[in-house]
């Protein structure tokens, strides 16, 4: 009886062997999952490494596909991996298995042997995706690392190849790549006073030259005319700027141009294209016997603008409010020969761009003029008007014409 | 020659007889000389309306007061067309590295303006301190956001933030053409092709046809 069982025992673990065995051979072993991660910055070679063989290639443009069977018919379509110049810039797997990674940029130049797409392309012709040894690339890392279905066509983020540039010096360089600079040009625009000064004056390598007419003058029935030069220096906006002008009175009649007349001075500061504060002294310096009194004066402008278009109807009114002896004074004044200080003051309304109406107080004659600017780049001024229209400073109204022009007498950049 | 003095010299005979029999000045009552026109002079022509002495006038930009700002309301709205257009232009487009980076940098193309790497590709290997490094950090940082969507025009030119950054951007890339040296174009960057590619575009654009809507 014990051998029996002594028998029975080795063929019990032979029998259990062999149905274990038999079991094995009918149930393979499961395999562990193998993940494929494919990294950005990769070279053809490094991705067949991981992937294998690809099912074929494509190219299009300056990128190449790599296909692979992703093991599944529902997904769809083969994955792929998406490459240019050499490196790996994008993939679509379908396969949950493979994965692409985004890493850093690989500045590097891979060997040319590391850019072939198969193994066929290595064994054949040079590589189309082998990268110029002068010029190394750093492939831009594309936004959508795992495109979810889009052909890799579609994908905009993905980068050209940089364009071949012209063989030029640094001088035609230069030239060529200059930028189209918004020009400056003089513009000519209407007066905002015609008799009245106002807190604003011409400053470095600014000048005018100007006449003007009256038909008769105060109290005559003969005409007359003036001439003035001016020119600027200084910097109004940083600091003050200095008006110098010269007039010539009795141009027409008598010993002729500059036979009498006068330096004027002003000093003037501007805040902006709005506000402009000046003092001034008309005939400081005086020749020739002439009647035109010596004039200090102080005066502000300011300029309110309604548009910003300066093309609209309307689009600014300049205000001018000052305070000034001499020929300021009233009439009362100048034929007492007080030495009094008389406000004066002008009101500008530009109608259209180049014309404008003023009416103009300057301490005892109101004035209503109009002016024109006729040439938009030429900065010529044209005023014509009526002095002394409510009678108060002389014995009716006169006729006025005036004209000025202003220009540079430095370049733009003093 | 000799007709031409003959004629010179009839005229201005002419004209100093005229003169010499002209009566003598008439000046009386107070001031007659004063014919309107301002001795002093304010300007040739008095006080302008658009500011201080000899008026200019930019193309593109203005001053009112301390601001920049384009010179009208038309021409800011003509430039955002125009960055509009240039927008649509290059979203069809597969862009170079080189233009991706500036055209990320303008804002022209979705994702984050890297203005470091600009910066260090217009610099050409200077150092950052150095003056091209410099010239390339200010232009760099004056494109950053130049060309993003501010959306829909508005009514006066104190409305367009960016006139300011527009005028930096265009003095910034003329300062760093006119001031690099010579290594710097042989060759020049890409970016360095790829901005004026793109400010050119737009400021041709908005010039060309500053009242377009």
């Amino acid at each position: 009886m014990p051998r029996i069982r002594t028998l029975l025992l080795p063929a019990a673990l032979l029998c259990a062997g062999w149905t274990a065995s038999a079991h094995a051979q009918v149930r393979a072993p499961r395999p562990h999952k193998r993940i494929e991660v494919v990294s950005q910055g990769m070279t053809p070679a490094q991705v067949r490494a991981v992937l294998g063989e690809p099912l074929r290639t494509r190219r299009e443009g300056t990128l190449t596909y790599l296909y692979y069977a992703n093991g599944s018919a529902a997904a769809g379509g083969d994955d792929y991996v998406v490459v240019q110049d050499c490196r790996v810039v994008g993939a679509h797997f379908a396969n949950p298995s493979r994965f692409v990674a985004r890493a850093p940029a690989d500045t590097g130049t891979p060997p040319a042997a590391e850019c072939h797409a198969s193994a066929a392309d290595s064994a054949s012709a040079p590589p189309a995706m082998a990268m110029r040894a002068d010029t190394p690339r750093t492939p831009a890392p594309p936004t959508d690392v795992n495109p979810g279905g889009a052909m890799p066509a579609q994908q905009p983020r993905l980068v050209a190849e940089d364009r071949p540039l012209p063989q030029l010096g640094a001088g035609e360089w230069r030239s060529k790549l200059t930028l189209r600079h918004p020009g400056t040009h003089l513009l000519a625009v209407p007066a905002a006073s015609i008799s009245s000064p106002t807190g604003f004056g011409v400053d470095m390598g600014e000048a005018f030259v100007g006449v003007a007419y009256q038909e008769r003058t105060r109290f005559t029935t003969s005409d007359d005319a003036t001439a003035s030069i001016g020119m600027g220096f200084g910097d109004r906006d940083r600091l003050v700027g200095l008006e110098v002008s010269a007039t010539s009175y009795s141009t027409l009649r008598g010993g002729g141009p500059f036979e009498t007349g006068g330096l004027n001075f002003k000093l003037h500061h501007a805040f902006g294209d709005v506000w402009g504060v000046a003092v001034g002294y008309e005939n400081a310096v005086r020749w020739g016997g002439s009647d035109a009194g010596q004039s200090p004066y102080a005066t502000v402008t300011r300029v309110f603008r309604l548009n910003d278009d300066s093309s609209r109807p309307f689009s600014a009114i300049a205000a001018t409010l000052g305070a000034g002896a001499g020929r300021f004074r009233s009439e009362s004044d100048v034929a007492a020969d007080r030495k009094t200080v008389n406000p004066f003051g002008a009101i500008g309304i530009q109608v259209i761009e180049p014309l404008s109406l003023t009416a103009d107080w300057n301490g005892q004659d109101l004035y209503a003029a109009a002016s024109i600017a006729p040439i938009r780049r030429v900065p010529l001024v044209i005023n014509a008007g009526v002095a002394d229209i409510t009678g108060s400073a002389g014995d009716g109204a006169r006729f006025i014409l005036s004209a000025g022009l202003g220009f540079r007498w430095l370049p733009p950049f003093f | 020659m000799m007709p031409t003095l003959r004629r010179t010299s009839f005229v201005l005979a002419a004209a100093a007889a005229v003169l010499a029999a002209a009566p003598a000045a008439a000046q009386s009552g107070n001031n007659s000389d004063n014919s309107g026109f301002i001795p002093s002079g304010s300007g040739a022509h008095s006080g302008s309306f658009l500011g201080p002495g000899l008026r200019t006038e930019n193309e593109m930009f203005a001053r009112n007061g301390d601001r920049v700002t384009f010179r009208n309301a038309r021409t800011g709205c003509a430039l955002r067309g125009a960055e509009r257009a240039y927008r649509d232009s290059i979203a069809a487009t597969t862009p170079t590295a080189a233009e991706a980076r500036v055209q990320t940098l303008l804002g022209a193309r979705d994702g984050t303006g890297d203005a470091d790497a600009v910066a260090a590709a217009l610099a050409h290997g200077a150092a950052p301190d150095s003056p091209l490094g410099r010239a390339a950090r200010s232009l760099a940082d004056a494109l950053n956001g130049l060309m993003r969507d501010r959306g829909a025009c508005g009514a006066d030119r104190d409305s367009f933030d960016e006139a300011p950054q527009w005028q930096e951007a265009i003095r910034a890339f003329n300062d760093y053409i006119h001031n690099a040296p010579d290594s710097a174009f042989s060759p020049p960057a890409p970016e360095l092709l790829a901005i004026h590619d793109a400010l050119q575009s737009v400021v041709y654009h908005t010039l060309r046809n500053p009242n377009a809507p």
